[in-house]
């Protein structure tokens, strides 16, 4: 009898503990995920604001003022982002994005100097562009780490929450057990068929372990599909985003080194970051518009090359800066935008929401175990009166 | 079968479906996606080139070019069936040029056109083919801006008519493509800080100085030389003036033509010591034009007397290099 109520409190709190440690990890997971999207949205902005200086750049002397102003705006975002992130993530990588503030410190003051001799015909300007843009390259690969390390954070914590489901099975199902098998002892020790405390208990046991696994199921199978479905969409469109802007910065850069770099190489590469990113969007989520996009600007793309391969430059730059490409890329760029920001939304409130009804289950499944052992000291109490 | 032992067996048979309810598995963010560029196989040109014994020239010594027939025909007298005039039907001269090396070749971000010492020796060409004047050479030159490692393949492929990119005569290249006479002498020099206590590449090296020196190049060879320097090679020449302008190197040396174009962006700088290599430059043209080539060296042959040639360094060069009379032509090249 003892045994009994000391295992029903013993569910009690390990029930309510495992529920409690399942709704932390889901905590978790929907923290690491927000964090992921946020950084996601400062790499964006940075590769943004990074083709727009290469942009102006190739325009010569006379830029694009609210093109210029979007830069600034971007790299201004970039900036509080940065804050912003490092301020929740944990200590490694808050290091890391405290070295990227730096170097967007030094990244700006590159592009200045870019822009300053540009402005006066000098070509050195496109070496201190080069330095700028291979320190955004740098500030890039660290940020992708770090939404490397929120991808495992986010897994980990799926995985934790995964495993403390165990728990309230682990304990509840065995009492329930315990409880039926000393149901019907004592059921045939004291040659009385009902024993109403005991057969309370057993009815609480098995509604909390119906109720509360349903719900916990239901909890974590809400936080993984929240995770392949809308959280999975809105991290593909975020890298299909960045890398479209890549690509758009790596043209620019062609054309700004005309004569000493036509390899196209680096385009290919991010613009087919781009595609499978969008072909998985496709598959997931059904979301496949945006790859009409990229074929449109990719054509255009081919023609800027194929102008500025066959000797004509100006066509090239004129298509790249003022034409088709910059048409198509500003589609793209429009499409996306909105794709990403609803996809982005939609993952927040799936992965924040996964973890509702775990706090009233937390309690209950206390308090049930509470309420067992009690009813189990009642129905044994009851028999040993009457055997006395 | 009791109404007891029939529950039992079915909260027995509903475990495992609530375990499973409360461990549903999978549902994890995968790593980020990773496109790649497709792999482009270009036969590489594996031929090798050597000077034969009988074409060498001393060091210090412009190989020979082949000597006009005669004066410079006028536009309305080309010979028939030649280049030149396979040139004017076209209705446009195709010229390989860098745009990047400023003085030489390079854009103007204003008037958006390319401009410098090189550019103005193509529209010379230009204007002794179709009969223009200065402004309207400008129009009838078809501008393939190309890497210096394009240069000869583009002539090769009959891209392009003729290569004017600061590109040295040697004999190595004559085993691939034509050259005209000597258009200009340029040779290795160093850049300094204007108020730098260096003037010449035996004081950096006494001194153990850290000079730049764009990587792959033949100034970086040169480099060898002096075992005093601390060398830092960088991708591209204008590396080097940031380096310069950040502190991080001493000086840079390289063509002293390159070297004008550097100090022209950085009026704080300056070309000092004299050139410690010989760099004969000539405008690149295919071996089989022999008759373009001979076109061209009477055209500059007129330059050089006219005072067009001096007319154009004094635009370009003058300020930053100094006065400098047109290099003397080297004729006899015999043709195969």
């Amino acid at each position: 009898m003892v045994t009994t109520a000391i295992v029903a409190v013993l569910f009690g709190v390990l029930s309510a503990t495992g529920v409690d440690r399942r709704a932390t990890a889901l905590t978790a997971a929907d923290a690491a995920s927000q964090q992921l999207i946020a950084v996601q949205d400062v790499q964006v902005r940075l590769v943004h604001a990074d083709a727009i200086a290469r942009e102006n750049y190739l325009r010569g002397g006379i830029e694009d003022g609210a093109k210029r102003v979007t830069y600034a705006a971007e790299l201004a975002a970039v900036s509080d982002g940065l804050v912003s992130v490092a301020n929740s993530v944990l200590s490694n990588e808050a290091a890391t994005l405290a070295g990227v503030s730096a170097q967007l410190s030094r990244y700006s003051g590159l592009v200045e100097q870019a822009r300053a001799n540009n402005r006066q015909g000098f070509p050195v300007g496109a070496s201190y562009l080069r330095t700028a843009n291979t320190l955004s390259g740098e500030m890039v690969a660290s940020l992708q780490s770090v939404q490397s390390s929120l991808r495992q954070q986010v897994n980990d914590s799926l995985d934790r929450a995964d495993k403390a489901g165990i728990w309230l099975h682990a304990t509840g199902w065995p009492l329930l057990v315990m409880l039926v098998v000393g149901g019907v002892w004592v059921a045939s020790r004291f040659r009385r068929v009902l024993n109403v405390p005991l057969v309370l208990a057993a009815v609480v046991m098995l509604l909390i372990l119906v109720v509360g696994g349903t719900v916990q199921g239901s909890a974590m199978a809400d936080a993984e599909r929240a995770t392949s479905g809308p959280l999975q969409a809105a991290d593909l469109a975020a890298q299909a985003r960045s890398a479209s802007f890549t690509a758009h910065a790596q043209e620019f850069t062609t054309l700004i080194a005309r004569g000493s770099g036509t390899d196209d190489g680096a385009w290919q590469t991010s613009i087919s970051t781009t595609e499978l990113a969008l072909d998985q969007l496709c598959t997931i989520a059904d979301e496949c518009s945006l790859k009409s996009y990229v074929r449109d600007y990719a054509d255009a793309h081919a023609s800027v090359r194929d102008s500025d391969n066959s000797g004509d430059w100006d066509a090239a730059r004129k298509s790249s800066l003022d034409g088709e490409a910059t048409l198509s890329f500003a589609a793209l760029d429009s499409a996306s935008s909105s794709t990403a920001a609803a996809l982005g939304q939609q993952a927040a409130v799936a992965m924040s929401s996964a973890a509702d009804g775990l706090a009233l289950l937390r309690v209950l499944s206390f308090l049930a175990g509470l309420a067992v052992a009690a009813l189990v000291l009642v129905g044994f109490g009851q028999r040993m009166r009457e055997y006395r | 079968m009791t109404v007891r032992a029939r529950s039992a067996r079915a909260l027995l048979a509903a475990l495992p479906a609530l375990l499973i309810a409360g461990c549903a598995g999978g549902g994890r963010l995968p790593a980020a996606v990773q496109g790649s560029a497709p792999t482009t196989t270009a036969a590489p040109d594996t031929q090798t080139y050597s000077c034969p014994a009988d074409e060498a020239e001393a060091d210090g010594v412009t190989p020979k070019s082949y000597e006009p027939d005669g004066p410079l025909p006028s536009p309305s007298s080309l010979p028939a069936g030649s280049t030149m005039v396979e040139i004017r039907d076209r209705g446009a001269l195709r010229i390989g040029v860098s745009a990047d090396t400023l003085l030489f070749g390079a854009r103007n971000p204003l008037s958006g056109q390319i401009e410098g010492f090189d550019i103005d020796m193509l529209k010379e060409v230009a204007k002794a083919i179709f009969g223009v004047n200065d402004a309207g050479a400008y129009d009838l030159l078809d501008f393939v801006v190309i890497p210096y490692s394009q240069r000869i393949p583009k002539l090769r492929s009959g891209e392009v008519d003729i290569v004017a990119h600061t590109m040295t005569i040697n004999c190595v290249r004559w085993q691939q493509i034509a050259f005209s006479s000597e258009y200009y002498q340029s040779g290795q020099r160093v850049l300094v800080e204007a108020t730098s206590p260096y003037t010449s590449i035996d004081e950096l090296d006494a001194a153990g100085a850290t000079v730049c020196v764009p990587d792959g190049s033949t100034n970086l060879e040169k480099m060898a030389d002096y075992p005093g320097i601390n060398t830092v090679a960088l991708p591209d020449i204008s590396d080097c003036l940031v380096a310069l302008q950040a502190g991080e190197v001493q000086a840079i040396t390289g063509d002293d033509t390159v070297l004008a174009g550097l100090k022209k962006q950085d009026p704080a700088t300056a070309v000092v010591g004299d050139k410690f290599t010989f760099e004969p430059y000539g405008l690149g043209i295919a071996a089989e034009h022999v008759d373009f080539v001979k076109f061209v060296n009477a055209l500059l042959d007129e330059m050089r007397t006219d005072g067009r040639w001096q007319a154009i360094y004094d635009r370009w060069l003058l300020d930053t290099l100094g006065p400098q009379t047109p290099p003397t032509e080297q004729y006899g090249r015999v043709e195969k």
